[in-house]
């Protein structure tokens, strides 16, 4: 996005502002479409090319801060700079609370708003790089959506009511019961409701509902333990209503809960086993699996919806790139994840574990009973390897293991009778990896009954593992940059603290030299003798020297440093110059040489900083007077280029023979003095080189003033050069600089490359 | 020139030294204090024509004393030069902010300085 293509649009009714603003948007380079109300103005972005927005906010028709909303919406990397005439501070907050860029109100100083565009140009560059970031980690989060909404093949179906009606009726089937129910928990009213009833007594209890703690289901319901009940008539926790109000004859009960990690969500029981007897232990295993599925399916179903809002959360973090780095830390993140996988693979313990030193590892984030596993799979929340084969394997292979069943698979032998104890049945270990490196784990565990992960939920894992990687590059990025940028801070600071002490440090005994050398060789206070008059006055000229010296220096150090400040105007450019020929002309007369003038044609005002540009001139005057014999002619010339200046054979070719550039302001001193050597053409300007000439060797100079010339014309965006026919031919020196200027910021410190 | 009646504040004696010649040498009458609290008592009892500050003085600095003699109706309209080493862009900003009239940097230029203190006398005087 070069200057050349910077296009800003401007959205305004009135035809006159129109035309301001684009003249004075063009005149600084950009390129400028006009849009006479809102709509035009959105279907203007819709095309995708405008780079910046400069929108009125009173309209006819969609004001402007309504459209400022649309736009946020439609192209969100898109700068906007909202004006008003009639400016008011809740039209300012609710400007800046929409997402505009900037706040300006009619009769803004016109520098104020170039600025603003300049740095709102900026700002759209940095957003347009951020969005190609974002795409990759958005890209996750979609496939992520999609593993969601495909699930597990078991809540596929997601006719959860058709589903869990199937559930039962082949849990009635195996267990050979007359009527089985299905009850889950309504929340609101602490009741349990029907589900599923099937059975003899079927729809006539459909209705009905059981208070948490009511009947057998209830009981089970709220101590979250199966329950099994030979005789229903002879326990008293056995409710009797429903049977009085379907004539049904309940005997034997088997109901277990329905758990989601560690809630109880509902229970399943079965009534009545056919052919006599009631329902044995190893009926509660079975009815417990069963169970355990439907809860699996009850969850997803009902966190779909969910985990879209979720989804679109995270997207919306996303989007907002400045939060992502720096609402989400680290851990943040990851227990975000391990909420996702909680609600994903239900009934499980789970967490992230990031390593640390040798054998150790650290709970990142962790499901509520994975922060209190026993003392000897973790204490203060860290862990030792050696009591983790698993996470071993899978740090060794940077692959994933998916262990069915830890009681029987050989990698867990070692702590077998641990896992045993505990009833940590099956394990996903998902590896977080860092390039090659795993330097984390995502961790699932799945108790007392083996556990097959299905593929869907080993590919959610790799996909959380995917995005943790990410988060930790990123939360280590941005703690890089972050100290990057405090170093800079502080290089920075010290910079300027140097300079500032240097500058005055060098200054105070300076005053002391020259004021008193040149008050000395006052009568009032002498009188000297000639002698001592003599050596004052060498005593005061070389302070002076000296001082010109220091500011050359600190001038420098600062252009160096990044730290010198251009204060740009635009400055009428014939009275500049008389400014400086009047006092290059007392240079001048001291040694009878004729300073002549010759401006032509009407020049433009120029876009720079009036000193510096007056440093300049009196530098190379200064120079062609000093250079130049008595009764000598020095010339300065002023024009406005047509063409790019061409430099001729003898000249030190800094620039190219272009016909093409800006239009810019020429400047040139010519004069009848010693001239230059070609090989000097080049050397001239570069530090502490003064030419090796007798003519040079008699004359006071720093050698940093055309070093320093050179630099400010450069952060005019301008060239300078040297010309000579030859030693003893005199010579002839050109500015250029263009009117605009260009690198000329107003208050910006300008990132000066070091030589 | 008009000939006026100077003060000069500057806790460095040396320098004190060299500014009392310049003004001398150029035919003011000079008043001397070393520091802020010295001035102000010596305020109370004459009204200079003109003020020669050194910025940088201990205690109370340079700026701090100008701000408050500006609110001070006897010495708000004596004409104040801040005299400083410190030659950042910026410094004479905040010089003129706090109420000076004129500005000059460190090591003086005798010229320079001789303008700025005629046209602040001659400023003062329409």
């Amino acid at each position: 996005m070069s200057m050349e293509t910077i296009l800003i649009l401007v959205v305004d009714d009135e035809p006159l502002i129109q035309r301001f603003y684009s003249d004075l948007l063009a005149e600084h380079g950009y390129h400028v479409q006009i849009a006479r109300n809102a709509a035009e103005g959105i279907e203007a972005v819709k095309g995708g090319s405008v780079d910046v927005i400069l929108m009125d906010i009173v309209m006819p028709g969609m004001t402007g801060l309504e459209a400022l909303g649309v736009v946020e919406k439609v192209s969100p990397e898109t700068p906007v700079i909202m004006v008003t005439s009639h400016p008011t501070s809740e039209h300012a907050i609710q400007a800046l609370k929409l997402g505009a860029y900037d706040f300006l109100s009619k009769g803004f100083d016109p520098k104020d708003l170039l600025l603003s565009v300049q740095r709102a140009v900026e700002r759209r560059k940095l957003m347009l790089e951020n969005k190609q970031l974002i795409g990759g980690l958005q890209e996750k989060v979609q496939e992520f959506s999609t593993l969601v909404e495909v699930g597990n093949t078991l809540s596929s179906t997601l006719n959860l009511e058709e589903l869990l009606g199937l559930v039962m009726q082949k849990a009635q089937e195996v267990l050979k019961a007359e009527a089985s129910s299905l009850m889950l928990i309504d929340e609101q009213t602490n009741e349990l409701y029907f589900s599923v009833a099937l059975g003899e007594r079927g729809d006539a209890v459909k209705e009905a509902r059981l208070k948490i703690g009511q009947g057998i289901a209830g009981w089970v319901a709220e101590k979250g333990e199966p329950l099994l009940v030979p005789d229903a008539h002879k326990d008293p926790r056995f409710y009797g209503g429903l049977d009085e109000q379907t004539g049904f004859h309940t005997e034997s009960i088997l109901c277990v809960p329905i758990r989601a990690n560690v809630k109880t969500i509902g229970i399943v029981e079965v009534i009545n086993r056919s052919r006599g007897g009631p329902f044995e232990e190893k009926d509660v295993d079975l009815l417990s699996s069963i169970a355990t599925q439907a809860g699996i399916a009850i969850q997803n179903a009902r966190l779909y919806g969910e985990t879209e809002r979720q989804n679109a959360e995270l997207s919306f973090l996303l989007h907002s790139s400045q939060d992502l780095l720096s609402v989400l830390d680290l851990d943040t993140i990851l227990s975000r994840m391990v909420s996702k996988l909680i609600e994903i693979i239900p009934a499980a313990r789970t967490g992230i574990i990031i390593l640390e030193e040798e054998g150790m590892g650290r709970i990142a984030a962790g499901s509520v009973d994975f922060r209190r596993l026993p003392p000897e799979r973790c204490s203060s929340g860290k862990i030792e390897l050696t009591n983790y084969p698993e996470i071993r394997e899978v740090l060794r292979t940077g692959r994933p293991v998916v262990i069915s069943d830890a009681w029987q698979d050989p990698l867990m032998a070692e702590i077998r009778d641990l896992l045993r104890r505990i009833g940590l049945r099956s394990l996903l270990i998902t590896p977080i990896l860092d390039r090659d490196r795993a330097f984390g784990v995502i961790s699932v565990a799945q108790f007392e009954q083996p556990w097959r992960f299905s593929p869907n939920q080993i590919r959610l894992c790799q996909t959380l593992a995917n995005q943790a990687s990410i988060a930790v590059s990123n939360a280590r990025l941005y703690q890089e940059l972050g100290q990057k940028s405090e170093r800079l801070e502080r290089t920075s600071r010290y910079k300027s603290e140097f300079l500032a002490n240097m500058s005055h440090e060098l200054r105070t005994p300076l005053n002391s030299i020259i004021g008193f050398s040149e008050l000395l060789q006052n009568p009032l206070i002498g009188p000297l003798t000639e002698k001592q008059l003599r050596y004052i006055a060498n005593i005061h000229s070389s302070g002076k020297h000296l001082h010109q010296l220091i500011n050359d220096i600190l001038d420098l150090a600062k252009v160096e440093a990044g730290k010198f400040v251009l204060h740009p105007e635009s400055i009428p450019v014939p009275a500049t110059l008389e400014d400086i020929v009047v006092i290059a002309q007392g240079l001048a007369n001291q040694k009878a040489q004729t300073l002549r003038k010759v401006i032509e044609g009407d020049l433009p005002f120029l876009y720079a900083d009036r000193l510096r540009l007056k440093q300049i001139l009196f530098n190379l005057l200064s120079n062609a007077v000093k250079f130049t014999p008595e009764h000598g002619e020095i010339t300065l010339q002023a024009y406005q280029k047509a063409e790019g200046g061409k430099p001729n054979a003898g000249s030190s070719g800094q620039e190219a023979a272009d016909g093409t550039g800006p239009p810019s302001l020429v400047i040139q001193v010519t004069d009848t003095g010693i001239g230059l050597r070609k090989e000097d053409l080049s050397r001239l300007f570069q530090e502490f080189v003064q030419l090796d000439t007798t003519a040079s060797k008699q004359h006071e100079g720093t050698g940093l003033g055309l070093a320093l010339t050179k630099r400010l014309v450069e952060l005019h965006g301008g060239r300078v050069w040297a010309e000579s026919e030859g030693e003893g031919r005199g010579s002839t020196f050109t500015v250029v600089l263009p009117f605009s200027g260009s690198g000329a910021r107003r208050d910006n410190p300008i990132e000066t490359p070091s030589a | 020139m008009p000939i006026a009646r100077v003060l000069v504040i500057e806790d460095n004696p040396m320098n004190m030294e060299l500014s009392i010649d310049l003004l001398r040498v150029q035919g003011h009458e000079v008043l001397a204090a070393r520091t802020a609290d010295e001035a102000l008592s010596l305020l109370q009892q004459v009204i200079p024509d003109l003020i020669l500050m050194d910025i940088q003085l201990p205690g109370l600095s340079g700026l701090d004393l100008t701000r408050g003699l500006r609110e001070d109706g006897r010495t708000k309209a004596v004409p104040i030069i801040a005299i400083t080493a410190y030659a950042m862009m910026g410094d004479a900003e905040k010089a003129f902010e706090a109420g000076c009239d004129g500005y000059i940097p460190k090591p003086i230029n005798f010229q320079q300085f001789a303008q700025v203190v005629e046209d602040v006398l001659r400023r003062r005087g329409e």
